[in-house]
């Protein structure tokens, strides 16, 4: 892809730049160095703090101030050329029940039944309403249990300390954005959870100005931050305790001393393929978090025997793959499949899920197998769509501005010349994907779905996916187009004449989920079940305290915020380790 | 010449009605500070115009922006993303130099671009000097790009005119720290006062070359 012939851009000058590579690197060097190595016979160490935190995403922010307040010295390490990480460029909405928005808005979040919604979600394998912890193992309950019951106290302290003050998600009808599974008996508060910084003006900020809120924070607290710094492995002492760490930058290898902990808030692995592929439940193609995420803690923690779990999670999200094979950290996810008109349809030419579900929900129907056929069926599905949605939805994602040119869109006049285009386009892209053709029968079996789905929308019933049903739906697809005056403002018929429009999707992540276990205090875990003294983790580099679940917006800053939270304080307050 | 492999992933408009007269061609890069479109109305009478789509054009949480401005990278100014700055440098050159948009074999557009979209814009000048027929860079950074990335190609003359952002000490001291980089490398730099995109862009109009 990069440095070939006629250009004159070196792609690997930039990664060698971006500090790519370092988690490569401290694969090989996960062992952790001793204290005496380290820091014996007079080698002194490098600098020194209370508290070190690694990461600069929203839960090491919160890691970091909560640490500072509790009284310890703290300093921050950016393994990147610039702070932030992925929450810079997400939306910025952290999913927090019972929050102190909704209730200076009346609004009741009740803890049993908030607990029942997460762990159902969490662990549906194992979810029992009347069993002991849910059905699930006491740990996992416990970190639910302290998500529920510190949650809200976190985001309440971030107020007072003038941090942010925090505002419902809007939708577009200005009510507050829906949870994901509004319809389970078990949400009792189905509109709320996800909130966001509010900006001075009164607006609902991004993940930007959920970072420029921390940052103002923090350096107000005189927490120094330290920019292409790598973690690259731990020190340890005689009697297990984490007292330091070895961190790389472009110059030269750094020594630090930790007289109380190291809290990592490194991302999630979607930058790293060995583990992608390894661990992932699904195949990806790509993900949203910023290119350093390379899992750099998986090998980290595992030299001093941390438990790993959760590793076949991720925040899904459907991707453009074209925008995949252009762009490592990829700029937009597929959020909605917008169109009233349109539709997804797999290599057969049929529908396989309710295109207006969200994205981590509708993203996992590209991991079915067909067993009889070993074929990964939905590995790439393809968003169908007349002029009429085109026009109609332009701009959102991933259809183009109104009368702006992609090169990822494909243009058919007729709905029989779409196929044949959507199969060069495949054979076009062979050097850097699998074979992976329409069935001989597509065109044919297209028709009778597009049939079946016109059908569908003058009936204003899907009768097979049940399109528009789920109560958060409209929160994606937004208010009912012009024109369209059918039963379901969700379903339309596609037009009878061309032109007719497709782009391919895959499968993505926006944040792996996988890790180092924690316990309620943010302590990572070992192989043996006890906690590593002096370690900690929050956010996407430690197995999510939500598991598998995506409650709603924001499921993965909520918990990293939280925890990262809990883990600075806990670390502030532990006894300093005199120097060895 | 074909600019290698990287997968072709820019979008972009064409103001006016596309095709003949023939025109020379123009290529805006916008920003999300930086909305070129409303500044371009009435170009297209002289110029090819085509707005560049930034990638990540919208915040994931709204829906349907209508125009094309946007993030091209992450970061700040002074310390860009490398690798997303890096990755759309490579789309922009196979877009000039691949002939993306059919602006002819070995046409030489002009770039004007904003912010972040004239810091690549800046960049890829340095890279390929020869494949364009001058840059106006508005609220521009030279960013620190990595060393040995780009050849060490001279600007031969190349025109260019910078803009700061503002009047703002900071501003002017950015752009002049740019203008003194790229008439180190040779080029032909012209240093506009702030707000005077309109004077920039009349130049470009009446096709003065800077």
């Amino acid at each position: 892809m990069s440095d070939s012939a006629g250009s004159r851009i070196s792609r690997r000058a930039f990664l060698r730049a971006a500090g790519i590579g370092a988690g490569g690197a401290a694969l090989a060097q996960a062992a952790p160095l001793t204290a005496a190595a380290a820091f014996g016979g007079g080698s002194k160490p490098d600098a020194e703090a209370d508290v070190w935190v690694v990461g600069t995403g929203a839960a090491g922010w919160a890691a970091a101030i909560f640490a500072r307040e509790a009284g310890a010295s703290v300093e921050l390490l950016e393994k990147g050329a610039f702070a932030g990480g992925t929450t810079r460029k997400s939306g910025g909405v952290y999913w927090v029940p019972n929050n102190p928005v909704m209730r200076a808005h009346g609004m009741q979040d009740p803890r049993d039944d908030a607990l029942r919604y997460m762990a159902r979600l969490a662990y549906p394998d194992l979810y029992s309403p009347e069993a002991p912890h849910l059905g699930l193992d006491a740990k996992s309950y416990a970190l639910l249990e302290t998500f529920y019951d510190r949650g809200a106290p976190v985001i309440d302290r971030l107020q007072q300390l003038g941090v942010m003050e925090s505002t419902f998600w809007p939708a577009w009808d200005g009510r507050p954005w829906t949870d994901y599974h509004a319809d389970l008996p078990e949400n009792r508060a189905p509109r709320g959870r996800g909130i966001l910084p509010q900006r001075a003006d009164g607006s609902a900020g991004d993940g930007a100005d959920l970072i420029q809120a921390f940052r103002r924070a923090a350096e107000a607290r005189g927490i120094p931050l330290r920019l292409r710094h790598a973690a690259r492995r731990l020190i340890v002492d005689d009697s297990g305790q984490v007292v330091g760490l070895e961190v790389a930058t472009p110059e030269r290898t750094l020594r630090l001393r930790a007289r109380k902990g190291v809290v990592f808030c490194t991302g999630g692995f979607a930058h790293n393929p060995r583990l992608v592929r390894g661990f992932l439940r699904g195949v990806t193609w790509g993900s949203c978090e910023v290119p350093t995420n390379e899992g750099d803690f998986v090998a980290i923690a595992g030299g001093v025997g941390a438990r790993l779990a959760n590793m076949k999670s991720a925040a899904w999200k459907q991707v453009v793959l074209e925008q995949v094979l252009a762009f490592s950290s990829i700029p937009n996810g597929v959020s909605s499949i917008p169109g009233d008109s349109s539709l997804l349809v797999n290599r057969d030419g049929v529908r396989v899920v309710d295109e207006k579900l969200n994205y981590n929900q509708r993203s996992q129907v590209h991991f079915d197998w067909d067993a009889s056929a070993n074929l990964y069926r939905n590995q790439f599905l393809f968003m169908l769509y007349d002029q009429r949605t085109a026009d109609l939805f332009a701009g959102v994602e991933p259809l183009p501005p109104r009368g702006a040119v992609a090169p990822e869109i494909l243009t058919a006049p007729t709905l029989a010349e779409l196929g044949p285009a959507i199969d060069a386009r495949l054979a076009a892209l062979e050097t850097h994907i699998p074979r992976f053709r329409l069935a001989p029968g597509f065109a044919a079996a297209l028709e009778r779905t597009v049939a079946r789905f016109n059908g569908f929308a003058r009936s204003g019933v899907d009768l097979d996916f049940h399109r528009g049903e789920s109560i958060h739906e409209p929160d994606f697809h937004g208010p009912r187009r012009e024109g369209n005056d059918l039963p379901n403002p969700m379903l339309f018929p596609l037009a009878e004449g061309g032109p007719y429009h497709a782009v391919i999707l895959a499968a993505g992540t926006y944040g792996t989920r996988g890790g180092p276990e924690i316990d309620t205090s943010a302590r990572v875990i070992s192989v043996w079940d006890q906690p590593i003294p002096g370690l900690y983790g929050a956010g996407n580099c430690i197995a999510s305290p939500a598991g598998g679940g995506y409650f709603g917006g924001g499921s993965q800053l909520g918990p990293g915020i939280v925890f990262g939270a809990i883990a600075g304080e806990h670390a502030a307050r532990q006894p300093a380790r005199p120097a060895a | 010449m074909s600019a290698g492999g990287a997968h072709p992933a820019l979008g972009y408009r064409e103001l006016g009605a596309p095709g003949a007269p023939p025109r020379p061609p123009l290529l805006a890069l916008a920003s999300s500070d930086f909305d070129l479109e409303p500044q371009l109305a009435g170009l297209e009478h002289r110029f090819r115009v085509l707005l560049l789509a930034a990638p990540r054009r919208a915040n994931p949480r709204r829906f349907g922006l209508p125009s094309l401005t946007g993030d091209w990278y992450l970061g700040d100014d002074e310390a860009p993303d490398p690798l997303g700055f890096g990755l759309c440098l490579e789309q922009l050159e196979r877009f000039v130099v691949d002939d993306a948009a059919g602006l002819g074999p070995g046409a030489r557009p002009l770039l004007l671009g904003a912010g972040q979209g004239a810091a690549l814009a800046l960049a890829l000048a340095c890279c390929w000097p020869e494949r364009l027929a001058g840059v106006v860079a508005i609220a521009a950074a030279l960013p620190p790009l990595p060393e040995g990335m780009l050849a060490e190609r001279p600007l031969a003359g190349l025109p260019i005119s910078l803009a700061p952002a503002s009047s703002a000490v900071e501003d002017r001291a950015r752009a002049a720290r740019a203008a003194a980089a790229l008439r180190a490398r040779g080029a032909r730099v012209r240093e506009l006062e702030p707000g005077s995109i309109e004077q920039a862009l009349a130049d470009l109009a009446c096709g003065a070359r800077c």
